[in-house]
């Protein structure tokens, strides 16, 4: 019997599959609103499936109209309905009076009751009034906020320290803290099957590109899935090319960084729940780009930027070019290094590669197990693995000393990239590089690398040149983008940008 | 041809595509050409060479711009009707599919040579043709930045080669003019094939955007930037070798570095060898390019992609036949004989043709 | 689809085949030096040498094998059957070519090392006086064992200007320039220690005679190649009584050379007037007597007439062996190409009439008078 019933339910979560079970996909029939009180209290119970969280207080006006007010508790804040709803009650006397009352708390007049729905779920309350054939929608929206944070994320030294959070209007409050600027404009959009996902735009007109906002308005309304929409979902349908390993728009969860791409014609969006906006269109410097730099000497900014850059490289070729050498190159190691690098790999079993995916993938491994464990143990892992792996494999004489040399630096640079995503994207970069290494030496890393760049410079995010200033090559972006020169000068080459932007 | 606005290239582009065009596969051998040709002075030729395409140069010039919005491939059915341009338009087809085999088949015989003697043909030519096809698939301009982009390494380039100097000796480069003008010529002939790559001005005015008077002055200035990195090349060569050991080095420029050794790295040869096959890819790319744009033009291939992907399946595939040195040495020297009349005698015809019919500059469209 | 199917494709057909090329480094002998010599049936005995790993754990600190074949190649390809791995010759230190293989033609047994793209012309080249296998055999306890003895010496030498600064590749366009002739380091044995004695001459590609480290350091000098310094000791008096007082000794701190070609095309006779001024820094003078200037002027003129004749003696051992170290013909060459071509320098060189004077001034003499 047992048995048989695994297989119903297994025949039912078959049936369940299509349509997909989630609350966006629920078709809810219009339906007027009643005049009779009852009806609209059962239809609204019958379509939350009698869920015990919907809460219904019965009211009177004068003894003689009943009203009925419903909400869902846990959506609700009570404090606010008791300060803006209940205590005023009192002077209500008439329906005329009522909605007096009403006005006070942005009541929205709701003809069909099927529309009330959504407005439950939003966390306000309806009121419904017995003789009338129309419902009162009431903000009684609970709010529950996180702290205005660092984001652990992308920590600066010197700077603000605001992060966003999850409420979209607040994000909206702290990005306008930043930006008083007239033109700045927000636009709200409701995107999905559905419509239920809310996320805004924010753009400065007359910097941003105005074919750009259109350009994301048309592929916004693309997005047609009924999951939960998530920043990295949006992103997937705003990019240009989705099969390119390189992010095309950058994610941060700081108002100044946001402010600050938002002055330079940037659009940033916050999606409603999520605490990281989106900023587009993005070139792949940005993301070697820190807040600090901006905040420290530029000799100091200039260097670390150089360094940033110099760690994609090496994160990117370093394991490629030593395997390239050990089995391909080895004249092109100085007569002193060959023999202390001959006397590391003499006994090593496997081919440099082997060797190399292993390391490379312990590494990834212990990365992974350490991020969702809390820090406490995150760093015992980092030891366990880091340490005591690492000196127990070379004492094993399973991977060379030099090739734990190499990972681990290789490991340092990938994370040097202030941002997380280009991290990711730098760490599988490296792999193709290793295997055209192992085969062909240096013409397979240089056949790898030039491939990456023609990419780079295929690639646009938003239409905008990904690889800019590179390619197409600018001087003064390559001053002001890969360099930091001093503000006083780059305030300069922007006056200039400026009244050309003019003539033409 | 109808070119939308944001796929042109802008005169800084023109110039290193066409910088990028002509260096590529000779500048390893070039010193060594052209000193067969007329001993320790073939910088000499080198720069009379320069000076001979600066002046057909002054032939393209007034062509390209009669016709501003065509590219060659549609010039030539202008001034000279159908049945003449189907046959000239195949004969630049053709011609560029032997360069591109050229390129291809002479690149494979330094990495043999240099590097990878036992891996199979196949692998190592198709690690460039595959490259070269995944940018001709876009548009000029993106060809355009990555040239740009991949000229940062032409400083290497010049850099490594002055390792050279430390036991350089400038009496080798002396006595000047010990040999008649008909020898320089010579040498200037056997230069050519290494200058090849400016006649891409022909094909790809339409897509440039900018003055004429600047599009002429970074041509110009390709042309010289391409002939002093020769001329650099050759000298630094030149005093490093002493005369009577250089005819025994088929590539003196990786030889030289070869030699160099210091504590911090050796073999500076590898480095070379591995900029230099970016190198080559650029002047492969921009002759698929051609390649494409034929088919593009004339074919009934609407999609210049698919064009790219026939181009690239094309060369490679002949390339594969090549295998003796005596065929390759043959095919070389018919390329640079052919050649001739590709940059010079054709459009020298068609411009005299286009003087004289003085045909308006919109042609039939 | 279509593209992961051909990734697969790809892939397949790579890890099927396999890396061509690769060479692993741990499976290779690398070898440090290699010994030239011939054998009594005009074959050609080859001696490499390659340090053993520390891994290993052995009591013998290189590996030392020896071969014979008909050509120096020949003779590596039958070391492969007796080396367990791979011999790879790119990081080779020293190449030792036997003085009897030199003297007839040094080009053959270099052939090999032009010709292969990974052999390392960076390495030093010397001429060995007895057999080069006995050279490369000898393994200093007192060394580590990745070092290569004669490697080190030459760059001991080079620093204080005793041999040229020279190498596979850098002796190459000497030996092939007709206008200039190569000299090359010439080592022998000595109490189971290789010892630097000099140098080799050459004309064009044979070894024609050799000079000793102190006149080698006179050619540098008139080479106008000083290198990092020179130091000479000359005898400048004969009266004193303790032996040691007769002498001095200085290091070069500055060379000014002036030479000069002056061809007589009537004639057919090339002079080759060569001035050199030689800035001393005294380093041992037991008199110590520097405190006048006249004092230092006749110390300067005794020290010009000694350089002055022992530079000649080292010009004419030059002309003996027919070796045109200085580049005279080059220069002829280069300023009087007709003369050049019509006569054969071969026969000039020996008849060259140079004039050679040496101005020594004492600029120095550390803290001592």
């Amino acid at each position: 019997m047992k048995f048989m019933q695994l297989f119903n339910k297994k025949k039912r979560q078959k049936n369940y599959e299509e349509p997909n079970p989630t609350i966006a996909d629920y078709e809810i029939p219009p339906k007027p609103t009643n005049s009779v009180l009852n009806t609209n209290r059962v239809f609204i119970k019958e379509t939350l499936n009698y869920t015990e969280d919907l809460t219904e207080n019965e009211l009177q006006i004068n003894q003689d109209t009943d009203c009925l007010l419903m909400f869902i508790e846990s959506l609700s804040d009570e404090e606010k309905l008791e300060k803006n709803f209940y205590s005023k009650w009192e002077n209500v006397y008439s329906t005329w009076d009522l909605e007096k009352v009403l006005k006070n708390m942005d009541a929205i007049k709701l003809l069909h009751v099927s529309d009330a729905i959504p407005h439950l779920l939003e966390g306000k309350s309806i009121l419904f009034i017995d003789g009338f054939e129309y419902c009162y929608s009431l903000n009684s929206t609970k709010v529950i906020q996180r702290e205005i944070g660092q984001p652990d994320n992308e920590q600066v030294i010197r700077g603000g320290h605001q992060g966003f959070v999850e409420k979209m209007i607040v994000n909206i409050y702290l990005l306008r803290q930043l930006v008083h600027h007239p033109q700045l404009t927000v636009r709200y959009e409701h995107i999905g099957e559905k419509k239920n996902t809310k996320l805004s735009l924010l753009f400065i007109e007359g910097i941003a590109d105005k074919e750009q906002i259109n350009e994301i308005g048309r592929r916004l309304a693309k997005i047609k899935t009924n999951k939960l929409i998530s920043s990295g979902l949006i992103e997937e349908y705003l990019e240009d090319s989705p099969y390119s390993p390189f992010p095309q728009y950058m994610s941060t969860e700081r108002p100044d960084r946001c402010a600050l791409n938002l002055l330079d014609g940037k659009i940033i969006i916050f999606i409603d729940g999520e605490s990281t906006a989106l900023i587009l269109p993005i070139t792949f410097f940005s993301f070697y780009q820190s807040n600090d730099d901006y905040n420290s000497r530029w000799y100091a900014g200039s260097f670390y930027r150089l360094l940033r850059l110099f760690s994609f490289i090496t994160a990117v070729t370093l394991p490629g070019v030593y395997i390239a050498i050990i089995s391909f190159h080895f004249e092109i190691i100085p007569y002193g290094m060959t023999y202390v690098i001959k006397d590391a790999v003499e006994l090593i079993p496997y081919p440099p590669i082997i060797e190399a995916f292993f390391m490379e993938l312990t590494l990834e491994l212990i990365r992974e197990a350490g991020i969702r464990l809390p820090s406490p143990i995150g760093q015992t892992i980092g030891i366990v693995g880091g340490l005591v792996i690492g000196d127990a494999v070379v004492n094993a004489g399973f991977v060379s000393s030099i090739m734990i040399i190499v990972v681990a630096l290789t490991a340092i640079s990938s994370f040097v990239v202030p941002a997380n995503e280009m991290n990711m994207s730098i760490r599988l970069l490296r792999f193709p590089i290793m295997i055209m290494a192992s085969l062909l030496g240096f013409v397979g890393i240089i056949f790898c690398l030039n491939l990456y760049l023609i990419h780079l410079c295929k690639l646009t995010s938003l239409g905008q040149p990904y690889f800019y200033p590179l390619a197409p090559f600018s001087f003064k972006g390559l001053l002001k983008d890969i360099v930091r020169i001093p503000h006083t000068k780059m305030n300069m080459l922007e006056a200039n940008k400026k009244s050309k932007n003019k003539e033409s | 041809m109808e070119t939308s606005l944001n796929n042109r290239i802008s005169t800084t582009q023109v110039f290193f595509v066409i910088v990028q065009t002509q260096i590529g596969i000779s500048i390893l051998t070039l010193p060594r050409d052209v000193y067969g040709a007329v001993e320790w002075e073939g910088w000499i030729s080198i720069a009379i060479a320069g000076a001979v395409i600066q002046l057909v140069l002054l032939i393209y010039v007034p062509l390209v711009f009669r016709f501003k919005h065509h590219t060659f491939f549609t010039l030539t059915k202008i001034t000279l009707g159908t049945p003449i341009s189907v046959f000239i338009n195949l004969g630049y087809f053709f011609y560029f599919i032997s360069v591109s085999i050229l390129i291809l088949i002479l690149y494979y015989r330094t990495i043999a040579a240099w590097l990878l003697p036992v891996t199979p043909k196949w692998m190592i030519m198709l690690l460039i043709i595959s490259a070269a096809v995944y940018l001709v698939r876009e548009d000029i301009h993106i060809i355009g930045r990555f040239y740009a982009l991949v000229s940062g390494l032409l400083v290497i380039v010049i850099a490594v080669q002055f390792t050279g100097y430390t036991s350089a000796n400038p009496l080798y480069l002396l006595p000047i003019g010990h040999v008649g003008i008909k020898d320089y010529i010579e040498g200037a002939q056997s230069s050519l094939q290494a200058m090849l790559g400016f006649e891409v001005l022909l094909f790809i005015y339409p897509f440039i955007q900018g003055a004429k008077k600047k599009v002429i002055q970074s041509v110009s200035l390709a042309i010289w930037f391409t002939v002093s990195l020769y001329i650099f090349t050759t000298v630094s060569v030149f005093l490093f070798f002493s005369p009577d050991e250089i005819e025994l080095v088929p590539h003196p420029v990786l030889y030289m570095l070869k030699a160099y050794s210091s504590p911090f790295i050796d073999r500076l040869d590898l480095i070379f060898i591995s900029i230099w096959i970016v190198s080559v890819t650029t002047s492969l790319i921009m002759y698929l390019y051609l390649v494409s744009l034929f088919t593009q033009v004339i074919l009934p291939i609407k999609k210049r992609k698919t064009g790219v992907l026939f181009g690239g399946t094309l060369i490679f595939a002949i390339s594969m036949f090549f295998e003796s040195n005596e065929s390759i040495d043959a095919f070389g020297e018919f390329v640079s004989k052919i050649s001739y009349s590709f940059i010079f005698y054709i459009p020298a015809v068609l411009l005299i043709v286009a003087l004289i019919r003085k045909k308006p500059e919109r042609g039939k469209e | 689809m279509k593209i992961m199917l051909v990734f697969l494709i790809i892939f397949t057909a790579i890890f099927c085949s396999g890396c061509w090329d690769a060479r692993q480094l741990r499976d290779l002998t690398v070898l440090k030096s290699v010994g030239v010599d011939l054998t009594e049936d005009d074959k050609i005995e080859l001696t490499v040498s390659s340090p053993i790993s520390e891994k290993h754990r052995t009591a013998a600190r290189s590996q030392i094998f020896s071969t014979i074949g008909d050509t120096p190649r020949n003779a590596r390809i039958n070391l492969e059957s007796e080396v367990s791995e791979s011999i790879d010759a790119s990081k080779l230190r020293a190449v030792l070519i036997n003085e009897e293989i030199a003297k007839e033609d040094i080009y053959p047994p270099l052939d090999v090392f032009y010709r292969d793209p990974r052999s390392a012309l960076a390495a030093k080249l010397l001429i060995s006086k007895v057999n080069a296998k006995e050279i490369v055999q000898l393994t200093p306890e007192d060394r580590e064992r990745t070092s290569e003895i004669l490697g080190d010496i030459i760059q001991a030498a080079e620093n204080q200007t005793m041999v040229p600064i020279t190498n596979i590749q850098l002796i190459c366009p000497d030996l092939f320039d007709l206008g200039k002739d190569a000299v090359i380091p010439y080592v022998t044995i000595k109490e189971d220690a290789p010892k630097l004695v000099g140098v080799a001459l050459f004309n064009n590609l044979k070894m024609t005679g050799t000079l000793s480290l102190k006149e080698s350091s006179a050619l540098l000098l008139m080479q106008n190649q000083l290198n990092k310094k020179a130091s000479l000791t000359e005898q400048v008096h004969s009266d004193e009584d303790i032996q040691m007082e007769n002498f001095i000794s200085f290091n070069i701190e500055e060379v000014k050379r002036d030479m000069e070609v002056i061809v007589n095309k009537h004639t057919g006779t090339v002079d080759v007037p060569l001035n050199l001024q030689i800035e001393v820094n005294v380093l041992e003078y037991p008199l110590d007597d520097l405190d006048t200037q006249e004092k230092l002027n006749a110390l300067n003129d005794k020290l010009s007439a000694r350089l002055t004749e022992q530079f000649g003696n080292v010009i004419n051992k030059l002309q003996e062996s027919n070796c045109d170290a200085l580049g005279i013909g080059r220069r002829v060459h280069a300023f009087e190409y007709s003369f050049w071509k019509e006569h054969d320098w071969q026969e000039i060189y020996p008849k060259v009439n140079f004039q050679i004077s040496v101005e020594v001034e004492i600029v120095r003499h550390g803290i001592l008078f």
